[in-house]
């Protein structure tokens, strides 16, 4: 489906300072630095596949998306997706991919957002059927009866973003390219979305690559992760190997009868003391807990014992830092 | 063509929604109608020779407040030009059209959208209103169809020249400056200041040397009779060359920026 080889691209930027008087000598005199936004980036994916892209802000994911819908022509590199190649035979190849931006909007702000679908219809040629079936699918799914046909400006960001995901997919795109969708939802609405990202993949086969901070959603969706940073790709396979690699730290509390003097555990570093509750970080890898509450239990009478895993943000976190790309 | 229409019908319904700027836009026109009269009776009082009479000037003006929309260049897509400002134009690139034809599309429907929903009410008035400060019946039926082929061409024209703000904008980012030059510049060389027919002889010479007299002053002039029928075949002409010209350069110009342009904000 996707194949890119070697794709480089460099931005260059004008070195901006601030303050009124830098910003006077530059309507004079501009410095220019290159920014290499993406680096030597291959990359390969199936049809039918999710993929969630992560790395953290500013790590080339937008260029990436940006290189493989044809809207940035990379320096360097070849790519091929459905035998077209995006940045040269853009007309023909944007008919089949659905590209939702979490962050902007291709709906019309001022009709209601029937009227935009309509608009939509119009743009890709969508048969009279097809988009009939499309429409009151999506609805349903994505429950727009309530707000369909209320102009874009008076929705809500969670109604906006549904509205966003379903014009994006009313042409049948065999490909779906997903830059944030989840950004500043609430529970319910990211819940929701993630149940249709996963539903739309299984029951239309389409390929959806989907980029996104919020490591619930990879959790949630899917299980091939492609980590990038600093425009290089550093990691591409499952997130349980992450989850098994980096989140052997474990947060371990005991709680105590009397209020003892700080006990010091080889294996687990204390984090916290209190009068009769301790915090231990421990790294399951080097020793396991059992043998830890063990030693712990020799030296005074436990009450109470809390196992917590690391939260997924951590996990990635550390992963990021691994990778020196924080 | 079908999208086309689409957009037609959306600007159609998003301008509907701002019912008070049109009724304002429409009371404008006719007060700002008004005092031209008022001031150019004025000047004919005390003038013995005018190279054009009253009851045309009338009728000029009245086209000209009518068409407001259509010769003005400061009316464009401030969406459109927020789009590129803040990086939506994204979205504009993952279509499957010619990004130039579909702006120029959606550009010269928001202006055809715009004047219908406001010249009938001020054409309307200005009707009422009695010889000669109103406006007239055209001179002859060919005069009228004539105008009205001339006016149409008038919409492509001043897409064409609005075109150039967005190719502008991919470049610098910001589209206040060129829209208000430019506007300042057409609405002057159109005769939406002073009327061409009153500028003098020198004033002539530049004012024919470029495009924005076709956009209101020469369709005018045909409907008063102003113009005779064989000058304004040859000036339709005219009009289809200066918009040949335009749409072709602005196309290459349209590609090249577009080509280069960097997505704002991430």
């Amino acid at each position: 489906m996707i194949e890119l080889k070697n794709i480089n691209k460099t931005f260059r930027v004008v070195k901006k300072t601030s303050g009124a008087k830098e910003a006077f000598k530059a309507m004079f005199h501009r410095e220019y630095k290159e920014i290499e936004a993406l680096k030597d980036l291959s990359l390969k994916v199936n049809e039918g596949e999710i993929v969630g892209y992560i790395g953290p802000n500013g790590a080339g994911k937008s260029t990436s998306i940006k290189v493989m819908s044809g809207i940035l022509t990379p320096d360097s590199g070849e790519c091929s997706i459905m035998g077209y190649t995006p940045w040269k035979d853009r007309r023909r190849y944007v008919k089949n991919i659905g590209v939702v931006f979490g962050q902007r909007s291709q709906l019309w702000w001022d009709v209601p957002v029937m009227d935009s679908f309509l608009l939509l219809k119009d743009i890709y040629n969508v048969p009279e059927k097809t988009f009939r079936e499309n429409v009151d699918m999506l609805t349903e799914m994505l429950n727009l009866n309530e707000f369909i046909n209320q102009p874009l400006r008076q929705l809500s960001l969670g109604q906006k973003m549904r509205a966003e995901i379903a014009g994006s997919l009313l042409h049948n795109p065999q490909l779906l390219f997903l830059d944030e969708p989840t950004i500043g939802l609430d529970a319910t609405t990211k819940l929701s979305v993630r149940n249709f990202i996963k539903t739309i993949n299984k029951e239309k086969g389409t390929t959806i690559m989907l980029t996104t901070h919020d490591m619930n959603d990879i959790d949630a969706i899917t299980d091939r992760v492609v980590l990038i940073g600093k425009g290089r790709i550093l990691y591409d396979g499952s997130f349980e190997q992450i989850k098994k690699k980096y989140g052997n730290n474990k947060t371990l509390t005991v709680s105590f009868e009397n209020e003892a003097e700080p006990i010091e555990i080889s294996g687990a570093v204390l984090t916290k003391i209190d009068r009769n509750q301790a915090t231990y970080t421990v790294d399951t890898g080097t020793v396991s807990i059992a043998e830890i509450i063990n030693r712990l239990s020799e030296k005074t009478q436990l009450t109470d014992v809390d196992v917590k895993s690391q939260a997924i943000e951590e996990i990635v976190a550390s992963l990021y830092e691994h990778f020196n790309i924080k | 063509m079908k999208w086309f229409k689409g957009i037609f019908k959306m600007t159609f319904i998003s301008e509907l929604q701002y019912r008070a700027a049109a009724w304002s836009g429409i009371l404008t026109n006719i007060f700002i109608g008004a005092i031209f009269i008022m001031i150019y009776s004025a000047f004919y009082k005390s003038s013995t020779e005018v190279p054009m009479n009253f009851k045309d000037l009338a009728s000029y003006i009245w086209l000209g407040q009518g068409f407001f929309l259509l010769t003005s260049l400061s009316f464009q897509d401030w969406e459109l030009i927020d789009t590129v400002r803040y990086g939506s134009v994204s979205y504009e690139m993952v279509r499957p059209y010619e990004l130039y034809g579909f702006w120029f599309g959606r550009l010269m429907a928001q202006r055809m959208a715009a004047v219908a929903l406001r010249f009938l009410p001020v054409l309307a008035v200005a009707f009422l209103i009695p010889d000669p400060y109103g406006l007239s019946l055209p001179a002859t039926w060919t005069g009228l169809i004539l105008s009205i082929i001339s006016l149409l061409l008038s919409f492509i024209l001043a897409t064409a020249i609005s075109m150039y703000v967005y190719i502008f904008l991919f470049r610098v980012l910001a589209a206040w400056g060129a829209t208000t030059i430019l506007a300042v510049i057409s609405s002057f060389f159109s005769g939406g200041i002073i009327p061409i027919p009153l500028m003098p002889d020198y004033m002539y010479q530049i004012v024919n040397a470029l495009p924005f007299r076709y956009l209101g002053d020469f369709p005018f002039r045909v409907y008063t009779g102003g113009i005779g029928t064989n000058d304004a075949v040859f000036g339709i002409l005219i009009q289809i060359i200066w918009i040949l010209g335009l749409i072709l350069l602005g196309r290459v110009l349209f590609r090249i920026a577009s080509r280069k342009v960097e997505i704002q904000g991430g």
